[in-house]
């Protein structure tokens, strides 16, 4: 333990004297040596941000000591990440015994602890993206299956991500097309349709958009200046056809779920599946009553190939990981990189955070968090410890439960991280970083933040100044405005109490300097 | 450790010990009890059912029945459950679950506007989100709207002098619909417990956290930031101290649910009067691909939901009335379209067009109004779908010019006839 803590003292001195590493390029004026310094660490704190939970000590020095570029490479290789460190700290996988809620809070504190950021990153996304509640599915360990689904696929082909999504059990329950019955027919012998809730959102949400998008993202106009729709009711019924067949495995009891359960993957039914030709968005899928279980791979192709694919996904993909409101270039040159790779994830990711605007001022630190990169960040900020119950909490109250996206359109619509930033909200989330700062595990937070051990280990009892920097360069990773500072140090006064610093730790997580991502 | 993050859950902000504070609060509480309010100042409050709801379900057209009964083989709701509107009995009838609202429908305080819907060469019609923001923004933008757009009710809000708190308050998770140019609503959960209460050294830190949020920030999500919690800090006593004085009308319980305590809130919120014009409600899972008539506690689905929507309601007109403020209250229930007249393979209904839309309270001429879509087979529009008698901005242009007074043109873009429905 207290060779732990010499080694991160240590580190952290270490980047401080100076640069780590002599990097590429002609060597900085000596004069410039700070400003330059400075400059890496807030572009070092801006990509972890990003690809992400926000930075701790040992990311910010893996970052600072690989350089950006190395860093992204090996996050964007996830198996070669060593994580044994973080695994140890996340929540146990839940016994036959358990609530199905723990499967939550391992993930909450993989996000907070995982190594793999990146992956863990992705992994929030794709929830986000293809947005799944238990409410609806009723089963703990089938939303585990599909949030192993998004880690598992999280960097590769967004082609197959379609076709595993589609054949998803919880997805099968939560968008009703389990037990869609190509073959049904009424009292009269004529066909009774299928049900289009899955096929329209696959087209709508996941894969293609309501409006046909030029390789930039801009919309394709008619004649009269109005926008082109990107498929018609004619293809989500078509759409619909091509998707029944698919049954869904549920647990065995749903009222007494055991969360460890092991569930069987989604059957598909020939008897249930229309095995009629299909025409969807001007492709044929020829008739077949054999082998229906491909039409959801034909779907993907068919989806794959529309033009409007490429820029649909790809702003979708800067907007969660970069920016809001990218520049038409930005979204042409991503989305020129996943046509031409053909949905390579991995490759669409290098492209964004190598991508000269990632690093523009317009960008860097200019992005409201979401919830759970507030308190996900605020955690490893502060290096604290624990916290499941916390972030369970905090997250549930501030509309940003993993496994609990109030409706198919998620916890927020992309670009639009804002909804989630209301007078409400904000409040909770100053209660939030209140009773992690505090420290209040007799009321069931459970996250530990070591403030004496900080205090001690600074030697800050008389050194407020020092105090405030420490904090900001851990919370922030990024210079702290005057005006901050002087609140902060005023609040302090000449001697830091335990109080006193969890105080300021509090108030610089309530300032307008860490609302920005 | 199951069990603490229940206790958590279920405990709230309470749990925090935040909840409860301040002598000073209590006394201006008390102070609003006695506080009476002047009948003019009209407010409406918006009940947003989220999904789609199926309006053939809600409002069953009696003289089409044998025709409804072959669209919805399994689906259709039978004749000797329906609940009889009073004076209509031979026409329509209402869903099992609108118990409370048929008693209201009785006594003249409700309004049902048949066949509401956008116009249908509009875009984005099947369209969740579309059909939402056309409901939300009285516009017909469809997928394609402008940059920054603004709700109906949010245009109104502009018009009005700025009072102690903003004229729209949402509960509903859906603030567009009072989003103006300029008008700003606040979004809660909650009145009780909005605020900021640090959980040691109270009084330095909330000092400090004033202090930061007094100065300049950055422009842009930083400034965003500040701005909100200056509303926290300016609002938070105000709100709490409306809570908890809020005394609801004797005899009147409001159920245990969110959609019943987010109306208790307005009722709440009215009664102080201290300028919210406008309040916006939701009640979600409406979207019944599926399933649309499982049974689960006794209630098929889509009845449990018109139930749990019905009982709020009932209580929340009720207490308005013991409180003496029914006059100027209305209740408007909508949502973004109806449901496919045809029922689909999996016992639920697909997204569809035309649905009624409900106005309840004092200020309505309760009664019949719009024709109910025809079900035959030849009448049905865009493959299959009840077809729009009443353009929702006539419903809107009613509740600007009848109730809001004010003229419904520029708000709406466009003439648009009001109806009957607000005498």
């Amino acid at each position: 333990m207290i060779m732990r803590a010499a080694l991160v003292a240590l580190t952290l001195l270490l980047a401080a004297a100076g640069p780590t590493q002599a990097g590429g390029g002609a060597a900085p004026a000596p004069q410039s040596l700070g400003a330059a310094r400075a400059q890496q660490r807030l572009l070092a704190g801006h990509l972890l941000r990003r690809i992400g939970f926000g930075p701790d000590r040992r990311e910010m020095h893996e970052v600072l000591r690989l350089g950006r570029a190395a860093y992204l490479e090996q996050q964007l290789h996830p198996d070669t990440v060593d994580d044994r460190l973080g695994e140890r700290r996340f929540h146990p996988e839940p016994g036959s015994d358990d609530g199905g809620e723990e499967w939550q809070l391992r993930w909450l504190t993989r996000m907070t602890y995982s190594r793999r950021q990146l992956q863990e990153k992705m992994a929030l996304l794709w929830h986000e993206h293809f947005a799944t509640s238990y409410g609806k599915v009723g089963s703990y360990a089938l939303m585990r299956d599909q949030e192993r689904l998004f880690r598992a696929g999280a960097l590769g082909n967004f082609r197959d991500l379609l076709v595993a999504i589609s054949t998803d059990n919880a997805m099968l329950i939560y968008l009703d097309n389990t037990y869609n019955n190509g073959q049904a027919y009424d009292e009269n012998g004529d066909k009774i349709p299928p049900n289009e809730n899955y096929a329209r959102e696959l087209l709508q949400l996941f894969g293609l958009g309501v409006n046909a998008l030029n390789l930039d993202g801009s919309l394709v106009l008619d004649g009269r200046g109005r926008p082109l729709p990107a498929y018609t009711e004619t293809d989500v019924k078509e759409v619909a056809r091509a998707l029944t067949g698919w049954i869904a495995h549920y647990p065995e009891d749903a009222d007494e779920e055991d969360p460890s359960a092991v569930i069987a993957p989604a059957e598909f039914a020939e008897w249930a599946h229309d095995p009629g030709a299909k025409v969807v968005l001007g492709e044929v899928i020829p008739a077949d009553s054999e082998r229906g279980a491909r039409d959801v791979e034909r779907v993907a192709d068919i989806i794959m190939a529309q033009p409007t694919t490429a820029p649909f996904i790809s702003k979708i993909l800067i907007q969660k990981l970069a920016s809001e409101t990218p520049s038409r270039g930005y979204v042409q040159r991503v989305a020129t990189v996943f046509a031409t790779s053909r949905g390579d994830l991995r490759a669409v990711v290098r492209a964004i955070v190598g991508d000269a605007e990632f690093t523009s001022p317009a960008v860097v630190r200019a992005e409201v968090k979401t919830p759970i990169e507030h308190l996900v960040g605020a955690l490893r900020g502060l290096g604290a410890r624990g916290g499941a119950n916390s972030l369970y909490y905090w997250t549930s109250v501030t509309g940003h439960l993993v496994y609990f996206p109030p409706s198919v359109f998620s916890f927020y619509r992309p670009g639009q991280k804002g909804a989630l930033l209301t007078a409400a909200g904000v409040a909770l989330r100053d209660q939030a970083t209140d009773s992690i700062v505090t420290g209040l595990a007799d009321r069931g937070f459970d996250a530990v933040w070591d403030a004496p051990g900080m205090l001690r280990r600074y030697r800050l009892a008389h050194r407020p100044a020092v105090a405030v920097d420490l904090l900001a360069r851990e919370l922030l990773a990024a210079p702290l405005t005057a005006a901050t500072r002087q609140v902060l140090l005023d609040y302090i006064g000449p001697q830091v109490s335990d109080a006193k610093l969890r105080g300021a730790a509090w108030l610089l997580m309530c300032a307008p300097d860490y609302q920005v991502n | 450790m199951a069990r603490t993050r229940r206790e958590i859950l279920v405990g709230g902000a309470a749990a925090l010990g935040w909840a409860t504070f301040g002598g000073l609060e209590r006394a201006a509480a008390a102070a609003l009890r006695g506080a009476t309010a002047p009948a003019t100042n009209t407010v409406v409050v918006a009940l947003n059912l989220f999904g789609g709801n199926d309006g053939l379900n809600t409002v069953v057209p009696l003289r089409q029945y044998p025709r409804y009964r072959q669209l919805r083989p399994t689906l259709a709701l039978a004749r000797n459950r329906l609940l009889p509107l009073a004076g209509h009995a031979q026409d329509f009838a209402l869903n099992p679950g609108m118990r409370p609202l048929a008693r209201l429908f009785a006594a003249g305080k409700m309004a049902i506007v048949n066949g509401v819907g956008c116009p249908t060469d509009a875009q984005g019609l099947f369209d969740h989100e579309a059909s939402q923001q056309n409901f939300l923004t009285g516009q017909t933008w469809g997928s394609a709207p402008p940059t920054a757009p603004s709700g109906w009710l949010g245009r109104y809000l502009d018009r009005l002098a700025p009072a102690s708190l903003p004229g729209g308050i949402d509960f509903s998770g859906a603030p567009l619909l009072l989003s103006g140019e300029s008008a700003s609503p606040l979004s809660l959960n909650s009145i009780n417990g909005f605020g900021v209460y640090p959980s040691d050294d109270f009084e330095a830190r909330y000092a400090a956290y004033a202090r930061l949020h007094a100065g300049a920030a950055a422009p842009g999500v930083a400034a965003r930031n500040r701005a909100l919690r200056q509303q926290v800090l300016a609002l938070g006593g105000e709100l709490q101290a409306i809570s908890d004085g809020y005394a609801v009308a004797g005899g009147v319980t409001y159920p245990p649910t969110y959609l019943a305590a987010a109306l208790r809130d307005c009722a709440a919120l009215i009664a102080a009067d201290r300028g919210v014009r406008a309040l916006a409600v939701g009640h979600g899972g409406f979207d019944t691909h599926a399933g649309q008539q499982e049974v689960s506690d006794t209630t098929p689905y889509h009845e449990g939901l018109w139930l749990t929507a019905a009982e709020a309601i009932d209580a929340f007109y009720a207490d308005l009335v013991g409180h003496g403020l029914a006059s100027r209250v209305l209740l408007l229930v909508f949502s973004e379209f109806g449901r496919r007249a045809e029922e689909n393979s999996d016992l639920g209904t697909d997204h569809g067009l035309a649905a009624p839309l409900l106005a309840i309270g004092d200020p309505v001429a309760g009664g019949i109004y719009g024709d109910y879509p025809d079900l035959s087979a030849g009448r049905l529009v865009l493959d299959g779908n009840l077809d729009v008698s009443v353009d929702f901005r006539r419903v809107f242009a009613t509740v600007l010019a009848r109730h809001l007074g004010v003229d419904p043109v520029p708000i709406l873009g466009g003439d648009h006839t009001p109806l009957g429905f607000l005498g």
